[in-house]
C-alpha cells in the first residue's frame, strides 16, 4: 500500500497561540500551503516557553518544504513513532524517549506511516511530550527534538532532520490554571463529533498527571465520550482516592470495554492504593467481578 | 490409500480411515550420502454421525538412516502445515537426534456440506472434476543439513475464493463483499448463495434482488439485509462450482443481518503482502463504509488484536520473550497486543499497514524457538452493539502468525510466517 497522506487543509495552527491557546487550540495535523524558505527544507520544533506543573506540554513538529519537489517524511506509528525527545531536567539528569521494544513486534501505522508534503508546502503536528516523558517537577528543562528518520527528495535524495533544543520553563503548580485546561480539553472532547477530533484533547486530558483532572477524566469516561477509554489510563496514573473510585464506579459501565479495562487498570494500581479501606474495597470488588467472569 | 513413492514401504502398516499417503526418502539427494530421510506425510480425515463436521489431520513422521561422522548434536524438527480454505496453520513437532523418529500433526476441524462435498469426505479421484480445499505439507528441518525433506498435496486446489470481512450487513441497507477468485484459468462459473438454516431467521439477497449469482473473476458484490438475523452469524454465503454435474464448495463466508443504527465498517480486505528485509512481513489493509461513504464512520474504530501464548481472556498481560529474544524487564509484548490501534474508521481508504517483526535477539548461543500469535481485526461504532468491538477480519478464525527460531544447516535462523507468507533472516 503506497498511499501517502496527502491532507490540505485550511487554517494554520497559530504557533504563537499555543499558550493558554492550548484550550482552543486545533489538534489535528496540517498540510498547509505557506512560504517556506526557498531551496531549503526546515524542520522545527515549536512550543509556548512556559507551563505550569502539570499541564500539557504540547511540541508542534513543523515541516516547510522549500524545493521545487515534493518531500516524504516517514513519522511512523500514529505519526509518532520516530520522534524522539532528550530532556535534561533542572537536576542535570538525561530522560530519553524510548521504546519498548516489544512495541515493535507488531506495528500497525496509519497508511503506509508517511506524510508527503507538496513543493512549497507545510505540514504540522502537534506532539504531546508527556506521551513520550514525563515532565514532574518545576524548573527549567532543555528539551531536545528530533524525528530519526531521513526525509525524502522525491526519490532522488534525502536529508537527515536537524534535531532542535529548546527551553523549557516549568512553573509551580497553578490548580486555576490547571482547572480551566482540564475544563477546555474536556469541553473539546465532548463536543467532538467524530472520534478523529475528539483522539487530542482527550488525550492531552488523560496525560494531566494530577488530582484536578480526575473528575473531568470520570465525566469524559461516564458519559461515553468518543475515545473515552483514554480516560482509564489517565485516572489510573494519578491513582488517588477519587480515581479509584471513579474506576470502581466504572465496573458496573457495559458500553464497550468500560468495565473490563477498569478491572485491569485497578488490578494494575491497587499496589499503590495508601487509603487502607479503599484498598480492601478493591481488592474485594476484584475478586467478586473476578469470579462473576470466570463463571 | 495413495503411495507416491514405493520405497516407503511402511506406509500401508499405517490404518488410517481415508488416508493418503505421501513418503519420500531420499529428498535431500545432494545429502543423501550423510543422511537418508524415511518420512512419511499422512492426511486423514473423519467425520461425525451427522456428516456435517469433519476432522482432517495431517502427520509428519519417519526418521533418517544417519552416516557415520553426522555429529551426535544434530537435530531434527518436523512440521506439519494444513489449510482449509485457508484455514490452519503449522504445528511443530519437538527436535529429535537425527536418527531418531519424528513426529508432528496438525488437525483442522470443518463444517461441510456431505451431500456437496463428497469428493472431500470420500478421496475421489481429482480428474473428474473434484475440488479440493484442504493444502499440506510435511517438513522436516535438519540442524545440519536444512530442509531435509518436504513433501505434501495442493495439486487438486484448483480454483479458491476467499471473502472480505463484513461481518454485518444492515437490514433494511447493503454492504459490500469482495469475492477474491484465483486460479480460475479457464473461467469456470462459480454459483454463490446465500443461505440460513432453515430454522433460524434472517434473510438477505445479492445486488440482482436474488439469492444466487453467478461469477467467475474477483467481484464486488453487493449484499442487501432484509430480514434479521435470529442468531449472529447465521447468514452464508457458500461458493460453489459444478463440473461433470458434479457440485463442490470451494468458499464461504458468513454475516449477520442486524439492524446498525449507522454506517458501520464493511469488506475489510488484504490489499498486500510483501517481504520486507530484516525478516519482517508486511501487510496492507483498506476497508469500506456500509453506507454514506467513509466519512459516515466518524463514530467508529478499527483495532488489530493480537494474542499470545498464555493469553486470559478480559485480562491485560504481557507476553515476555524467552532466548534467543532479547530478554529483560523491558522484552515483553502487550498480550493481547493492539500494537498502535485504534485508528479512526474514516482511514479505510488510506487503511493500514501491520508490520509483523520480532524483538530482538541476545547474544549467543542460541536456542530454538516456536511462537505463535493470533491475529484479528474488529471495529466498533457508538451506535452498534454498545459500542463493543466486533470481529471484522476474518469473519471467522483467526489469522495464525507464528515466529521460528531453528539452527539451519549451521547457521540460526529466524522465520515468520503470516497468511500464506513467510520470511527469513539470519541471526546476528
Amino acid at each position: 500500500m503506497k498511499d501517502q497522506r496527502r491532507v490540505m487543509l485550511p487554517v494554520g495552527l497559530g504557533l504563537c497561540a499555543l499558550g493558554i491557546s492550548i484550550l482552543s487550540a486545533d489538534f489535528g495535523s496540517k498540510n498547509l500551503s505557506a512560504r517556506p524558505a526557498p531551496g531549503k527544507v526546515d524542520v522545527e520544533y515549536k512550543s509556548q516557553e512556559s507551563f505550569t506543573l502539570h499541564e500539557p506540554v504540547v511540541v508542534t513538529f513543523s515541516v516547510r518544504n522549500g524545493l521545487s519537489k515534493s518531500i516524504t517524511l516517514k513519522l511512523g506509528a500514529q505519526y509518532t513513532q520516530y520522534f524522539q525527545f532528550s530532556l535534561t531536567t533542572p537536576e542535570h539528569q538525561i530522560l530519553q524517549s524510548s521504546r519498548n521494544p516489544g512495541q515493535d513486534v507488531s506495528v500497525v501505522t496509519i497508511g503506509s506511516g508517511t506524510v508527503t508534503v507538496e513543493a512549497g508546502g507545510k505540514y504540522e503536528r502537534p506532539l504531546l511530550l508527556s506521551q513520550f516523558i514525563p515532565l514532574k517537577t518545576p524548573g527549567t528543562y532543555l528539551l531536545t527534538s528530533k524525528l530519526s528518520t531521513e526525509i525524502v527528495i522525491s526519490e532522488d535524495g534525502i536529508l537527515s532532520p536537524q534535531s532542535k533544543t529548546t527551553q523549557l520553563h516549568i512553573s509551580s503548580r497553578d490548580p486555576a490554571r490547571l482547572e480551566k485546561v482540564c475544563e477546555e480539553l474536556a469541553t473539546q472532547a465532548e463536543n467532538a463529533r467524530t472520534v478523529e477530533a475528539a483522539e487530542f484533547p482527550t488525550l492531552a486530558l488523560s496525560y494531566i498527571d494530577d488530582p484536578i483532572a480526575v473528575p473531568f477524566l470520570a465525566k469524559i469516561l461516564s458519559g461515553h465520550t468518543l475515545e473515552y477509554d483514554l480516560a482509564i489510563p489517565g485516572l489510573e496514573r494519578i491513582g488517588n482516592d477519587d480515581a479509584v473510585e471513579s474506576l470502581l464506579s466504572a465496573l458496573n459501565d457495559k458500553y464497550g470495554e468500560v468495565d473490563m479495562l477498569a478491572r485491569q487498570a485497578l488490578t494494575r494500581l491497587q499496589d499503590r492504593i495508601s487509603n487502607p479501606n479503599l484498598k480492601e474495597t478493591v481488592r474485594r470488588t476484584l475478586s467478586q467481578t473476578e469470579h462473576k467472569s470466570s463463571q | 490409500l495413495k503411495t507416491k513413492d514405493s520405497r516407503c514401504e511402511n506406509a500401508t502398516s499405517l490404518s488410517y480411515l481415508f488416508a493418503f499417503l505421501f513418503c519420500f526418502s531420499g529428498a535431500a539427494a545432494t545429502r543423501a550420502q550423510i543422511m537418508t530421510p524415511h518420512y512419511i506425510v499422512a492426511l486423514t480425515q473423519t467425520k461425525d454421525s451427522t456428516g456435517t463436521v469433519g476432522t482432517i489431520t495431517v502427520t509428519v513422521s519417519g526418521y533418517a538412516t544417519v552416516a557415520p561422522g553426522v555429529p551426535t548434536s544434530t537435530r531434527h524438527t518436523p512440521n506439519a502445515f494444513l489449510t482449509i480454505d485457508g484455514v490452519g496453520g503449522t504445528s511443530y513437532g519437538a527436535p529429535v537426534c537425527a536418527s531418531c523418529n519424528v513426529y508432528a500433526t496438525k488437525s483442522v476441524t470443518a463444517t461441510f456440506d456431505n451431500q456437496t462435498d463428497s469428493c472431500f469426505l470420500g478421496g475421489d479421484d481429482p480428474t473428474t472434476g473434484c475440488y479440493f480445499l484442504v493444502n499440506t505439507n510435511g517438513q522436516v528441518i535438519c540442524t545440519m543439513a536444512g530442509n531435509l525433506f518436504s513433501g505434501g498435496t495442493n495439486d487438486y486446489h484448483s480454483i479458491t475464493v476467499s471473502f472480505s470481512g463484513t461481518p454485518v450487513v444492515p437490514q433494511a441497507g447493503s454492504a459490500s463483499i469482495t469475492a477474491t477468485v484465483t486460479n480460475n484459468a479457464t473461467s469456470l462459473p462459480m454459483t454463490l448463495a446465500i443461505s440460513t438454516n432453515p430454522s433460524i431467521t434472517g434473510s438477505a439477497v445479492f445486488g440482482n434482488g436474488l439469492t444466487n449469482m453467478n461469477i467467475a473473476d474477483t467481484t464486488n458484490l453487493v449484499v442487501a439485509g432484509t430480514l434479521v438475523s435470529s442468531v449472529p452469524g447465521n447468514m452464508n454465503i457458500i461458493a460453489t462450482v459444478t463440473v461433470d454435474s458434479r457440485k463442490t464448495i470451494i468458499g464461504r463466508t458468513s454475516f449477520t443481518v442486524d439492524y446498525t443504527n449507522g454506517a458501520i465498517p464493511v469488506d475489510f480486505r488484504q490489499t498486500s503482502a510483501t517481504k520486507v528485509n530484516p525478516a519482517q512481513l508486511q501487510f496492507g489493509y483498506v476497508w469500506s463504509s456500509s453506507a454514506g461513504g467513509l466519512s459516515a464512520l466518524g463514530s467508529c474504530r478499527v483495532r488489530e488484536f493480537v494474542t499470545y501464548p498464555g493469553y486470559v481472556a478480559g485480562v491485560q498481560g504481557r507476553y515476555y520473550w524467552t532466548p534467543p529474544y532479547v530478554t529483560g524487564p523491558n522484552s515483553y509484548t502487550n498480550n493481547p497486543d493492539t500494537a498502535n490501534t485504534p485508528v479512526f474508521a474514516t482511514l479505510g481508504a488510506t487503511g493500514v499497514t501491520d508490520i509483523q517483526g520480532n524483538v530482538g535477539f541476545g547474544l549467543p548461543p542460541y536456542t530454538t524457538n516456536m511462537v505463535p500469535s493470533i491475529q484479528v481485526f474488529q471495529f466498533q461504532c457508538t451506535y452498534y452493539q454498545n459500542n463493543a468491538w466486533i470481529q471484522l477480519y476474518p469473519t471467522s478464525g483467526t489469522i495464525l502468525i507464528t515466529r521460528t527460531v531453528l539452527n539451519v544447516n549451521g547457521t540460526w535462523q529466524y522465520n515468520i510466517q503470516k497468511a500464506g507468507l513467510s520470511n527469513t533472516g539470519n541471526l546476528p
